[in-house]
């Protein structure tokens, strides 16, 4: 309730203030898995080696 | 309680809660829709069946193996948007021709889409004798705005309602795709599909025309790099992504697409809401109908979704907006080219495509390279991506980033004893190609 009470500008630099932590925060976050040796196959498999096949089979 | 759904910042890693078969279900929600029919009767002017098959899968897979390699790793590693994306290599500020390119594809292909849907449903309420032919453009631009309400009303929820809605829709779309080929193969035999000739071939000959048959695939395919971010970024590992952005973006909007250039082909008609109502009777007109609704309603959804995610990383003006102010943003343009120029919006779906290509393409092979060669994925700094000021690492010169903006940069060079020395590029080119010596450089200290 308190905060409800402030100026609308305090309000705001008080939402910056948070957010500036929120993104000072990420540095370092946990970060998701990266491509692995099994997603390469699998890129490489279905982005060039099929169409390669599917291009001459479509050819010939 | 957190606000995934909106999230202005990157989603945390314990947040990303999206498994393969989520992510897979909302790709294929926002791949298979009325484009694919436009893509594939495109495809029926240049390529017959056989060479078609060939081209627009491998079109489709080859261009999608680029978004993939493109956006992939950096929106699951960090859970960050596509426009974010794009910042290390354009500025922070820079990262506004993304947005434009990103905005243009998204609200572009949601207009072909809720246009296509308007035009489908007055014409089946003509067949249908509910309203005269001098009604059908009012009809339809009228169903056109209720769609853009209803996307409105879904993205309330943010991405939860693309999860809730998608599940469902994409199960939809497999069972009537696959009733839509049995149709086709009951109505028309296979030699007869085979042996259909193409119906505009260009001059140039066979290779022209296969060629042709490729680049229209791969171009339209590039198209979804503006939506990987909003699709994927719930996602905590790049081959949860990789798989289904594949499968989804990649193998199934050609499979779809498919029908349409054999229908081209042996019907001349690639518009399913036409053929199948002409060959299978109204009621499965109204089946294709609900399709052609829930497909683009799901792809609208998803596209509005990513258009108003890039809208609010803009700047720290539109991030603090309202998720509805940025929601707003991206369906009011919809509305307006809607409303003011339908028809010559979709009369030029070929300039639209070919748009996308010369825009899409550099971005992507810009971002592949930085990502892989330079190794910037492995060094990102997700901060700067948020901060619109000097702080930023990404604020290069007055935020953006421009080309053969070396001269003044730092670097460490290792002399033949081990020894590193900073340096700072004086003059250009600062690397001699043909003697591999480095050249205008001078020693920091100095």
């Amino acid at each position: 309730m308190k905060q409800v009470n402030q100026p609308a500008s305090v309000q705001d630099a008080q939402r910056d203030d948070d957010f500036e932590a929120q993104i000072a925060a990420l540095d370092g976050a946990p970060t998701g898995a990266p491509l692995q040796s099994k997603d390469c196959v699998f890129l490489i498999a279905t982005g060039i080696i099929l169409p390669v096949a599917l291009l001459l089979w479509g050819w010939s | 309680m957190t606000d995934a759904p909106f999230h202005r910042l990157p989603v945390p890693l314990s947040e990303r809660n999206w498994g393969g078969f989520a992510a897979a279900a909302v790709a294929a929600t926002a791949g298979v829709a009325s484009w694919s029919f436009v893509v594939g009767g495109f495809s029926a002017y240049y390529v017959g069946a056989r060479e078609g098959t060939a081209t627009m899968i491998a079109g489709a897979l080859i261009g999608q193996l680029l978004v993939t390699l493109s956006q992939i790793p950096p929106v699951t590693k960090y859970g960050i948007e596509t426009l974010g994306t794009t910042k290390p290599q354009l500025g922070a500020r820079g990262a506004i021709i993304s947005l434009i390119v990103q905005y243009a594809i998204l609200i572009g292909w949601n207009i072909v889409l809720v246009i296509f849907l308007g035009r489908a449903c007055a014409a089946a309420l003509v067949s249908l004798g509910m309203i005269g032919e001098a009604s059908a453009g009012a009809a339809a631009t009228a169903v056109s705005v209720g769609a853009a309400a209803i996307v409105w009303l879904l993205l309330q929820r943010g991405s939860d309602s693309l999860k809730a809605v998608s599940a469902a829709v994409a199960v939809l779309i497999l069972v009537i795709g696959a009733w839509m080929y049995w149709l086709l193969f009951q109505t028309y035999s296979l030699a007869d599909i085979v042996a259909a000739a193409p119906i505009g071939p260009n001059e140039g000959g066979r290779l022209t025309n296969y060629t042709t048959g490729l680049e229209l695939l791969m171009v339209s395919t590039l198209g979804w790099w503006a939506y990987m971010g909003g699709m994927f970024r719930m996602v905590n590992s790049a081959g949860k992504g990789a798989v289904p952005s594949m499968v989804s973006l990649g193998f199934g909007w050609s499979a779809i697409g498919l029908i349409a250039l054999y229908s081209g082909l042996a019907a001349g008609e690639a518009d399913p809401t036409v053929w199948m109502a002409a060959v299978a009777g109204p009621v499965a007109g109204v089946f294709v109908l609900i399709f052609v609704a829930m497909a683009n309603l799901g792809s609208a959804l998803v596209g509005a979704h990513c258009a108003a995610l890039g809208f609010g990383e803009l700047s720290p003006a539109t991030r603090n907006l309202p998720w509805n102010a940025k929601v707003a943003a991206a369906i009011v343009p919809m509305v307006l080219v809607m409303i003011l120029i339908p028809g010559a919006f979709y009369d030029n779906i070929g300039a639209f495509m070919a748009f996308i290509g010369i825009l899409v393409a550099p971005i992507i092979g810009i971002q592949i390279v930085d990502w892989f060669v330079l190794r910037r994925l492995d060094t990102l700094h997700v901060p700067s991506l948020y901060w619109h000021d000097r702080r930023s690492r990404y604020w290069y010169v007055g935020g953006f980033n421009p080309a053969g903006d070396w001269l003044g940069r730092g670097l460490s060079v290792e002399t033949h004893d081990g020894r590193a020395v900073a340096c700072e590029i004086v003059g250009l080119p600062f690397l001699d190609p043909e003697k591999k010596i480095p050249r205008g450089l001078m020693h920091a200290a100095e």
